[in-house]
């Protein structure tokens, strides 16, 4: 067996030089043989495949600006794998630390976004039982502080220059939730209180109290501005 | 085979450098690393109107868990490049949100912050969080 595949390939290889010589002889007239259908088309195929872009990019000068273009995406790509230039893409620009997130407001791509407090917000319903203990209004910031026996519940509303915010994410488990078009960034802890922030394209707001996730989307989805 | 080769093998270098998220953050705006045991989140914020500077610190701890919180608030002025205090404050709450704001009048030209520090206890046992402001500068 060994040997005839040897012999085969010897003869190939035969076979191939005779052709070539032959070919290439002055015995060889041209004007004997046509090339049939099916070889035509081949030809004509890659006489066009050779025309088009792909292989203009590969086979011309042209490559090596694809490879500085390729590298610069590439490169791109893998500084969106920082945690902080990742996270700017949404809402917010967050760094990761080991015990704590920290937290502001990413507002570079918006240009339009008021640098005051021009409308005040409120909650438009507080759970049960809960009375208004701390209210404070300034520029920046306004913040409701209400407490229900030993619970309370803090809501605040802030300009996206003055937002900055420390959250812990040690002992809490973090989820970033759409409801309605509105993405929020929700923490919550296992001992049953939660933080939700959200940027409604004017201001950033925060919400912290003890109730489960529903409850607390329910009460940011009932913002209102405040009547004087 | 050879082209779907280069071609997997770019995919799979561009997925690598994306799919590894690298954690490089230094914590720079605080000067001892929190522990965030007690202590849920921390909100430090300063305005600036007509030369009065409102400072507000927001700390909430964990229900159940925290049982007492120590404010200090800090305006403080840039100096070179560190900061010197211009007003401090304290306040103490025994439950575990806290609301702290207060005022200063009539402040120099300069860049501010509001640095708040919270001590947040856990019956005698406590951890000390820092968080800085974003600066105003007037």
């Amino acid at each position: 067996m060994k040997n005839n595949i040897l012999t085969d390939t010897l003869l190939y290889d035969a076979l191939e030089i005779y052709n070539n010589e032959w070919v290439t002889s002055e015995e060889f007239n041209k004007e004997k043989f046509e090339t049939s259908e099916k070889f035509n088309k081949k030809m004509q195929k890659m006489i066009k495949s050779r025309t088009n872009l792909y292989h203009k990019a590969t086979l011309t000068g042209l490559r090596r600006a694809v490879c500085v273009i390729a590298a610069i995406l590439t490169l791109m790509l893998s500084t969106l794998s920082v945690g902080a230039v990742r996270d700017a893409i949404k809402d917010f620009v967050f760094k990761a630390f080991s015990t704590h997130d920290s937290i502001k407001s990413n507002h570079s791509a918006t240009k339009d976004y008021p640098k005051t407090i021009e409308k005040v917000y409120e909650l438009g319903y507080v759970p049960e039982g809960y009375e208004l203990l701390d209210y404070s209004a300034d520029e920046n910031n306004v913040s409701y502080m209400y407490f229900f026996e030993d619970k309370a519940i803090l809501f605040m509303q802030s300009t996206k220059d003055a937002y900055s915010t420390n959250v812990d994410n040690e002992q809490s488990t973090k989820s970033i939730e759409t409801y309605d078009n509105q993405e929020y960034m929700v923490y919550v802890w296992n001992s049953g209180d939660i933080k939700i922030i959200w940027d409604n394209g004017e201001y950033i707001f925060s919400l912290f109290g003890t109730f489960n996730k529903e409850e607390a989307i329910d009460l940011c989805k009932s913002l209102k501005i405040k009547e004087n | 085979m050879k082209k779907l080769f280069s071609l997997l093998l770019c995919l799979t270098v561009i997925l690598t450098c994306v799919a590894l998220p690298t954690n490089a953050a230094v914590n720079l705006d605080e000067t001892v690393s929190p522990m965030y045991n007690y202590t849920s989140s921390v909100d430090s914020q300063l305005t600036i109107t007509s030369k009065t500077a409102t400072c507000k610190s927001i700390i909430t701890g964990i229900s159940g868990t925290t049982t007492k919180i120590e404010i200090t608030q800090r305006l403080q002025k840039k100096n070179g490049d560190s900061w010197t205090n211009v007003q401090s404050w304290t306040k103490t709450v025994t439950t575990y949100v806290a609301v702290f704001t207060n005022t200063k009048s009539s402040l120099a030209s300069g860049t501010y912050r509001t640095r708040t520090i919270a001590k947040v206890y856990k019956g005698t046992a406590y951890e000390t969080i820092y968080k800085n402001s974003t600066t105003v500068t007037i």
